[in-house]
């Protein structure tokens, strides 16, 4: 059974239609990818994965458990890092990833522990007790890695992670993802980076105007040209931004 | 409901909160357990010296005195949750979502109701000293006057009125928020000019309404009219203590235990709100249907200002129109003039107060350039990075910068100086000496306010952002003052009569000496403020 299932939902805000009848699994282990241009509904289609957006129709399901039925117990089985993470900047580190800890439930040992390596692993630990208004991009977004890691999530629901991370800690964010898909988590993953899709993810969704335009394996995924091409070249060409040469030729650089 | 999750979102929300009204410090004091520890000096100081004064008040005063305690026990309740509703409306409303929103928590297992407590919690929290400085002033008049069987009941009903207080702004900020998006979404420019003015009558009437004659008379009416108020929800506490005071202990239990029913109704209708509103709607707001980019800076009356000077002046409008966060600031010079001539106007023998009431008026151009200037480089934030990268000339800046602060402070001031020589003439001649030297200050103040705001800026926006430090705010208030004490000092006393005779030199002087101490005090604000500006520029 998909750890994350969508079936037929969509979303609109006014007149924009941001997801349109959206079909989307991701299996225990799968590390999905969803990709599409700026403004396809890939954040909105997880924030409705969280419960944090209520769909128009359609239904969601996390690990079994309805989102729209029981979003606090859903979001006790995922783990989120946001697009822009929204921290309270006026908190240290510390205070923030306790209140995150308590939220999930977690003893002040399981805190102290898993917090405490986690920390460790993302160089964070010297910053710990500093007020997060100070922090950098890459430091905020290691804050928020931290919050979604921290309780063991069976679903990861990751919207631009590796935004503002340095090389070494990127990697290592991307070594965790494989280690816990190998433990069996299933984690859905957007970026603008095709190349990190490409490295990171075993399958691969990519939207846009809120519908799914292809999906499959990375190597499904680049023979849809029907000859060897990147994933770039793919997506460009699916989302209909392939003419970007003669756009660049039409500017009066 | 989860007690330890609630403990630890409140306390939270406290820290955040009282470390952004301080610039982000870790200070000592933002501290839960420290707070309680102020809270009791906040009652036992004011305890001390209530015991200090009642030890000199004669045995004669007891009866009044019992009469005023239980005015005061009646009216501490509603005191308490139009205290925090005003509050709430001037700070907590504006926060951004980096102190205390739920779109930093919104992902998590909590439940809106856990939410919508905790961020009551600690609202009241925050607000608990008011209460503790009653209760420390109070006791000793209560003890005093025989009345502490009232004093007990009417600090647990403030204490209930102030949660009742801190969920209803909760209510506030769901719908607030939604009001502003929907507005924004259906109607763009007119939704953004009819929300400002909605705000800005909001401060105006809640400042008004606070004002202590207003207060004493809407207490005196409660007291009278008892039958009437009690169908409104939010009295019921003070119906309550009436009841105390009268010693009818039925429908004194009867109100108490409606209060707390009512409070329990406020907090479920803020969790379903909560529920409803829990993630902000995405807005985009789009001010014309064409969707073709039309340079706009550069064209329109321009009044002396280069394309760049007139860009960045039509910034600031904008940034002035469309923050609600700087509404308050709108509607601080309203406020400042309404309410220092209100009292006035309306005093018996009004015809005799021509001349105090021009001279009340000069306040406009002490305080409100003052104001708008200081702010203007403080409320860029982060983005003042924007105008630091970008090739702009000091004597640029300051022109664009200054732009609101000139108009918004010389409209007012014409408008009430005009005003007034309508209501009670002086003559054209002393208007029009009033209105020029009024428009020097302005143009002082405002180069005085830029130069601070450029020295002494504070980015961080939050809960009570003042833009500027307290150093600054404080030097600056300092330094406009005296610029306006001395450019304003000969024409006022010209005006005001009787110089001659103390000085010794004739009046016609004065008007003329104002003009060139005026300018002196122009060109040496002026070098201030360009200083300050360059400064800024190349050392940030």
């Amino acid at each position: 059974m998909a750890n994350i299932s969508l079936m037929d939902v969509s979303k609109s805000f006014g007149e924009l239609k941001a997801v349109n009848s959206l079909n989307l699994s991701v299996e225990p282990g799968e590390v999905m990818g969803l990709l599409g241009p700026n403004g396809s509904g890939k954040s909105t289609t997880m924030k409705i994965i969280m419960g944090v957006i209520k769909p128009d129709s359609g239904s969601v399901t996390v690990c079994g458990v309805d989102v729209g039925a029981h979003p606090v117990e859903a979001r006790k089985l995922i783990g989120y890092v946001p697009e822009t993470p929204f921290l309270y900047e006026y908190l240290s580190a510390a205070e923030y990833l306790d209140l995150v800890g308590t939220a999930y439930g977690l003893t002040s040992e399981e805190r102290r522990d898993r917090v405490g390596e986690l920390l460790q692993v993302l160089q964070m630990d010297t910053h710990v007790n500093e007020v997060m208004s100070g922090f950098s991009q890459g430091m905020r977004q290691k804050v928020a890695l931290i919050s979604a890691l921290m309780h063991r999530p069976k679903v990861l629901i990751l919207d631009e992670p590796l935004n503002g991370l340095d090389p070494r800690s990127a990697r290592i964010v991307k070594e965790i993802l494989h280690r816990l898909a190998g433990e069996g988590v299933s984690i859905l993953f957007s970026t603008h980076v095709l190349e990190i899709a490409d490295a990171i993810c075993n399958a691969i969704t990519i939207i846009g105007e809120g519908s799914v335009v292809a999906k499959g394996t990375p190597q499904e995924i680049k023979d849809m040209t029907g000859k060897s091409s990147s994933l770039e070249d793919v997506f460009l060409k699916l989302t209909g931004g392939e003419d970007t040469e003669k756009l660049v030729e039409a500017l009066r650089l | 409901m989860r007690p330890r999750l609630i403990a630890a979102l409140s306390s939270a929300l406290f820290k955040s909160y009282l470390r952004a009204s301080r610039g982000g410090r870790i200070s000592f004091f933002s501290k839960p357990r420290v707070m309680l520890l102020v809270d009791a000096a906040s009652f036992l100081i004011p305890l001390a010296f209530a015991l200090w004064i009642m030890g000199m008040v004669p045995e004669d005063y007891t009866a009044a005195l019992a009469t005023l305690v239980a005015k005061a026990m009646i009216g501490v309740p509603i005191l308490m949750t139009s205290a925090v509703i005003v509050a709430g409306l001037l700070f907590e409303l504006g926060q951004g979502s980096a102190i205390s929103s739920s779109e930093a928590v919104n992902w998590l297992p909590l439940t809106p109701g856990e939410y919508v407590v905790s961020s009551a919690l600690s609202t009241s929290f925050v607000y608990s000293e008011v209460l503790a400085i009653i209760a420390g002033l109070t006791l000793p008049l209560a003890l005093r006057s025989g009345l502490i069987s009232l004093w007990l009941p009417a600090m647990l009903l403030s204490a209930l009125s102030l949660m009742l207080g801190a969920l209803i702004v909760e209510i506030l900020r769901s719908v607030m928020n939604r009001v502003s998006s929907t507005v924004y979404r259906r109607s763009g420019r007119l939704g953004m000019v009819s929300r400002l003015v909605a705000l800005v009558l909001l401060f105006v009437v809640i400042q008004l309404a606070f004002q202590p004659y207003l207060l004493y008379y809407v207490l005196g009416q409660l007291t009278t009219g008892v039958e009437v108020f009690w169908i409104i929800p939010i009295v019921w506490p003070a119906i309550a203590m009436i009841n105390f005071t009268t010693g009818d202990l039925f429908r004194a239990a009867l109100f108490s235990g409606l209060s707390i029913v009512f409070v329990l109704v406020v907090y479920e209708a803020a969790s379903q709100l909560r529920r409803i509103y829990w993630s902000p709607v995405p807005i985009s707001i789009s001010y014309d249907s064409s969707a073709e980019y039309i340079p706009q800076a550069s064209s329109g009356l321009r009044l002396g200002y280069n394309p760049l000077e007139a860009a960045l002046a039509l910034k600031e409008f904008r940034a002035l129109l469309r923050r609600k966060e700087l509404a308050r600031f709108i509607a601080i010079p309203i406020v400042i003039v309404v309410s220092s001539m209100l009292p006035i106007l309306l005093s018996p023998g009004g015809g005799d107060i021509k001349e105090p009431i021009f001279v009340v008026s000069l306040i406009i151009p002490f305080l409100v350039p003052l104001m708008f200037s200081m702010i203007t480089i403080g409320q860029e934030g982060k983005s003042v990075i924007n105008l630091l990268t970008l090739p702009i000339k000091p004597s640029e800046l300051i022109k664009g910068k200054l732009a609101p602060a000139w108009l918004i402070s010389g409209v007012a001031t014409l408008g009430v100086v005009l005003g007034l020589e309508f209501i009670t003439p002086i003559g054209l001649i002393n208007v029009s000496e009033i209105l020029m030297t009024a428009f020097l200050v302005i143009l002082i103040n405002s180069f005085v306010g830029l130069g601070v705001g450029a020295r002494w800026p504070d980015y961080n926006v939050g809960a009570r952002s003042r833009y500027v430090s307290l150093t600054g705010f404080l030097i600056g208030f300092l330094l406009a003052g005296l610029a306006s004490l001395l450019v304003f000092t000969p024409v006022v006393l010209g005006f005001l009569g009787g110089v001659e005779s103390v000085l010794g030199f004739s009046t016609m002087l004065l008007f003329p000496l104002s003009l060139i101490v005026g300018c002196v005090v122009l060109v040496l604000s002026y070098v201030f403020c360009r200083r300050g500006v360059e400064n800024l520029l190349t050392n940030f």
